[in-house]
């Protein structure tokens, strides 16, 4: 049993491995932690602390959840001489009322290095790295549907339940990168990020328009919407899985297939950078300008905006009509009705190419460091960033430096219109290495046990889910230092007062 | 401590920040703990409900009389309505039979004195000729005059015997008698050898020969003879003859043309079983407008009449004869204007023209009709009448009662014998506790065109077919009743829409078994379903006719919803 469990875990992880897509996501906490290398996915036109080449795999590792619609905990109150929790549903409507995502995003660094060059004026950064995305965004009324249905006409309005905005979105990318940043004097700098994209798979579902309409007199049925699905990548890898038949050489096939990839595409990251004073820096950025013109393995099925009546069987056409054979009267049915859909819809199928954006991410931020040359250098930091078709997010940010070997900072914002968290990030240095790890979520710590209790004579199985945290990031990474020397190697001068201040990572690094 | 500095803020701002590092991870460390199960409340109200259109169908009036495929229906022309129809043969022969001729002529040729005398001074081998022309008149029965006929069979043949001591030649030509356009001709060749008398014969068929006869006394075959004497030398005495015997034997007519006399010729006696009459309820169900109709085909040029004996409608319990015009003025049936074609003829027998009424008759319940009478030919002594042996009289009839009446408390019953309580036990497995299901409606739209409510009960029987649940009683007496389509009452007979259905009612109606009936029935020993559906047409009891048309529609809809109700008492 815990064979065949792993199993389908297994191939459950495949198929969001190979189907992942799209945005990729870095903790916001690292936006201001200049001696973490992710600090420059934030703020790309920012030199970072030092040089440095990552531990293959290893050097950013990033997964990102979402989740607005299933928070059981919010939606239970027990109290302490109730032997049972009780379900709210008022606060399961409300909670479901706003619209509902459930996504995924997991990046991961093959390789990645960066270097300082003309004295430490221009940092040249690179890397591989691999994207998934997985999303599905559930309209309110379908998550509802259970507790409304389809014809309690004092719950739904105009009589439909709205399934619009329903959405399944998965993708994986591969992205060959290159950066240049450039300190042009005391005040300006730049970032540039040059993106070649190899996409390996994709798969796109979205209904723009989706309705179900029930007549309040004769229950029938209205079913009108708009859809749209485009694959790539997917359609052969979905008959291998349907076909059961994995073997070496189909597995092989996966394996080539993600080396290859099925697309490919463009992006660029640009950024700039201004310090007024020593005290106030501000920025400007855009990441992820760009995209992906899927060419391999495409599938595009495109939907007129159909309506579709369903007025039950006609049984004067349904001639021999029976209770007994009723089973398979419903059958022939779902397939008139499906046929029908099909046809009204006029679905266009093409195997065409198509393109797709990655969705470029737009920010704004300042930093204030009041006490520049001090050696902790406490700094503010904000920012906003916002990407297409997502809410804005924003952080705050409280930046400390530790001596040479550690800068934390503790923020506080709101992350894609999920609430309100607290985050931090934290960069260590120990010798050669880097370790970097940072979270946005403090509500991740928070999690509920739910013990089932179903017959009150088996023991009790219990189960855990975060209380309250519509979104989970989780940032890690370690990397080599570059220009690191041993401390038995070093020859400190001796010092007669106060060692000197480490300076700013945007003035003069340090190695 | 070269890692923590010494600034005064950092002295207040480092312990700060380790103290909420360690204070967010304990908060967030923090369990809840909710006990979850299946008795687990609900609070706030959620009553999810799920409808769905299971199906429709429209019947028209036809469609639903076309399943009683036992009976006819047709369409009565006249008002546009449907109509039963009991068709029966009442009679199919021809008016009157063809005569068979066998008919004999004898004639007689004897010598005079002159003619002996001439004769015996004849030189040898020398021929004289006698010509003579005799007719040969017979009568054909129930023919008063004869203007031709067609024969398909027949002999006509000659026997000579002569005491005249010459060789003879004889010669009988029937001039109005034809076979293949020419009169037809025997010949009679006879050697004299020495022997008196001596004879000679000739036979010649008269199938298909055709016959003229222009005198209207009787048939008149006109005959001329043509007879050549060779002397032998011989003396020939006087009162020397020729006897001949001319016999028309086995003559099929197979057309007679002339003037048929008046007389009575086949009986018929046709009983018409009526089964469905014999359960009619007068009280219940009133056709208003019943009507026989009599269709004849002749295809003789004969005109006929019927004489009716007797027709009745018949039961046990007695005999009702119906009189009135249509049956003592029954028309007679015309005669076909040429040979092949046919006259035809409908006489319809209705309320107006019978007493008593086809209606009256009907209701008294009987089980079958009685027709019974006589055909009479040529009642009115035409003339240019004929028969062939194809000619035929058909009379059929139908038995037509147009759907125009009223009906009031038709009750249809019947019952579906299904363990319906076991049934459902077993099917719901594990058991089913109708915990969230409030209840179940069945909805019922009707769209009714047809000039006839109905009225539906359905009741729960145990294996005793006894009575244990009705969901009339649950959902009020009206709940299952479709009203009739609208008709104007006021309207005369004589208007088109006299009893139709102007405007079709809709009707919706509810079958909600709750939760706590679903329990109920399914606890009880339920082995069947009994429905009884009662029909009745609008204002029937004041005596409103309706009329149904074959285009009158009835259209149903039924849609099914599921209502639940998850919220529980703590």
């Amino acid at each position: 049993m815990k064979k065949e469990r792993s199993h389908r875990i297994l191939v459950a992880l495949i198929c969001l491995w190979f189907g992942s897509h799209v945005q990729a996501q870095n903790a916001h906490s690292l936006a201001f932690n200049d001696l973490s290398p992710q600090h420059l996915e934030m703020q790309i036109a920012s030199q970072p602390q030092f040089g440095f080449l990552a531990l293959p795999a290893l050097g950013n590792m990033s997964i990102s959840l979402s989740n607005t619609a299933f928070h059981p905990a919010t939606w239970l109150t027990q109290s302490d001489n109730a032997s049972l929790a009780t379900l709210e549903l008022d606060e399961l409507f409300a909670a479901w009322e706003n619209p509902n995502r459930l996504a995924m995003d997991i990046q991961a660094d093959l390789i990645q290095f960066g270097k300082f060059f003309k004295n430490k004026r221009s940092f040249v950064h690179g890397g591989i790295r691999e994207v998934l995305h997985a999303s599905i965004d559930l309209p309110s009324d379908l998550l509802r549907l259970l507790f409304t249905g389809n014809a309690n006409f004092d719950l739904l309005d105009q009589d439909a339940l709205d399934f619009s905005n329903l959405g399944i979105n998965v993708e994986h990318r591969r992205t060959f990168y290159l950066g240049w940043q450039r300190n042009w004097n005391q005040k300006w700098s730049s970032g540039l990020r040059l993106n070649y994209l190899r996409g390996i798979r994709k798969g796109e579902l979205s209904m723009s328009e989706l309705n179900w309409h029930t007549d309040e007199s004769t229950w029938d049925w209205t079913i009108s919407g708009e859809g749209m699905l485009q694959t790539s990548g997917m359609w052969s890898l979905m008959q291998l899985l349907d076909s059961q038949d994995i073997d070496q050489n189909t597995m092989q096939r996966i394996r080539d297939g993600l080396l290859t990839g099925v697309g490919s595409g463009l992006a660029i990251d640009l950024g700039g950078e201004f310090r007024p004073n020593p005290k106030w820096m501000l920025f400007a950025q855009v990441n992820d300008l760009g995209g992906i013109n899927w060419k391999k393995d495409t599938r595009s099925f495109r939907s007129q905006p159909v309506s579709v009546d369903f007025n039950g069987l006609d049984w004067n056409a349904a001639g021999g009509w029976t209770a007994a054979s009723a089973v398979d009267s419903l059958e022939y049915w779902a397939m008139g009705m499906a046929e029908e859909l099909s046809e009204m819809a006029n679905f266009s199928e093409n195997a065409a190419n198509f393109q797709t954006r990655l969705g470029a991410v737009w920010s704004l931020g300042s930093e204030f460091t009041p006490w520049p040359n001090a050696s902790w250098k406490p700094s503010l930091g904000a920012m906003m960033r916002k990407r297409r078709g997502l809410p804005m997010s924003w952080r705050s940010s409280w930046n400390q430096q530790w001596g040479k070997r550690m800068k934390t900072a503790l923020t506080y914002g709101s992350r894609e219109g999920l609430g309100p968290n607290l985050g931090m990030s934290i960069a260590l240095n120990f010798g050669p290495l880097l370790f970097t790890a940072a979270a946005d979520s403090y509500r991740m710590f928070n999690w509920t046990e739910f013990a089932l209790d179903g017959s009150r004579t088996q023991p009790v199985d219990s189960i855990y889910w975060p209380t309250n945290a519509p979104s989970i990031h989780i940032q890690l990474g370690v990397v080599l230092r570059m220009g690191w020397t041993s401390s038995q190697r070093r020859n400190f001068p001796k010092s007669e007062c106060e060692p000197f201040a480490v300076p700013s990572s945007t003035s003069s690094p340090q190695f | 401590m070269k890692l923590f500095s010494t600034h005064s803020l950092q002295r207040f701002l480092n312990p700060l920040c380790g103290t909420l590092f360690v204070v967010t991870c304990m908060l967030g460390c923090i369990e809840q703990r909710f006990e979850l199960g299946e008795d687990m409340p609900i609070s706030g109200e959620a009553n999810p409900a799920f409808g769905i259109s299971l199906g429709s169908g429209t019947w028209t009036v036809q469609q639903a009389l076309d399943q009683v495929d036992s009976l006819h229906w047709d369409l009565d022309q006249a008002s546009g309505s449907a109509m039963f129809v009991r068709p029966f043969e009442l009679l199919e022969s021809p008016p009157i039979e063809l005569p068979l001729i066998n008919e004999g002529l004898d004639e007689v040729f004897e010598l005079d004195e002159a003619t002996a005398y001439a004769l015996s001074n004849l030189p040898e081998a020398e021929q004289l000729s006698l010509a003579y022309e005799t007719s040969w008149t017979f009568e054909l029965p129930s023919m008063d005059s004869v203007d031709s006929l067609w024969l398909d069979q027949g002999i006509l043949s000659v026997f000579i015997t002569s005491d005249i001591p010459m060789d003879q030649s004889i010669q009988l030509i029937c001039t109005n008698l034809f076979a293949g356009g020419t009169p037809i001709v025997l010949n009679v060749e006879m050697e004299y050898a020495g022997q008196l008398p001596f004879e000679g014969s000739a036979v010649v068929s008269t199938a298909n020969a055709r016959g003229i006869f222009p005198n209207d006394d009787g048939l008149e075959v006109m005959c001329d003879w043509d007879i050549v004497l060779e002397s032998s030398g011989t003396h020939v005495n006087e009162g020397a003859s020729i006897s001949i015997e001319v016999q028309w034997q086995d003559a099929n007519v197979s057309g007679a043309f002339g003037k048929f006399g008046s007389q009575t010729s086949v009986d018929f006696n046709v009983a018409q079983p009526l089964p469905l009459l014999e359960v009619w309820d007068q009280d219940q169900l009133h056709f208003a407008d019943p009507r026989i109709r009599l269709n004849a085909r002749n295809s003789s040029g004969i005109p006929i009449g019927v004489q009716w004996n007797e027709f009745a409608f018949i039961s046990n319990l007695g005999t009702w004869d119906i009189g009135g015009p249509d049956i003592t003025e029954f028309p007679v049936i015309p005669a076909a204007n040429s040979v092949g074609s046919s006259a035809q003829m409908v006489h319809v027998v209705d309320n107006s023209g019978t007493s008593p009424t086809l209606s009256e008759a009907l209701e008294m319940r009987p089980d079958s009709a009685i027709l019974r009478g006589q055909l009479v030919v040529n009642p009115a002594s035409e003339s240019s009448n004929f028969l062939t042996n194809e000619s035929t009289l058909e009379i059929d009839g139908a038995l037509e009662v147009p759907l125009t009446g009223w009906g009031m408390g038709l009750t249809w019953r019947d019952t579906l014998r299904e363990k319906i309580s076991s049934e459902l036990n077993a099917a719901i497995n594990p058991p089913l506790d109708w915990q969230d299901v409030e209840s179940v409606a069945l909805r019922f739209i009707a769209e009714n065109g047809w000039p006839l409510g109905m009225d539906l009960q359905v009741s729960f029987i145990d294996g005793d077919d006894l009575t244990i649940d009705s969901l009339s009683e649950n959902s009020g007496a009206e709940a299952f009743h479709i009203a009739a389509g609208q008709v104007d009452h006021s309207l005369g007979s004589a208007d088109l829409h006299y009893g139709r259905v102007m405007k079709r009612t809709q009707t919706i109606m509810d079958i909600v078994l709750t939760r706590d009936q679903a329990t109920e029935l399914l606890s009880l020993d339920c082995e069947g379903i009994e429905i009884a559906l009662t029909l009745g047409t609008p204002d029937a009891q004041n005596g409103s006719s309706v009329r149904f048309f074959p285009e009158d529609e009835f259209e149903l809809k039924l849609s099914a919803r599921v209502s639940c109700a998850i919220t529980l008492e703590q």
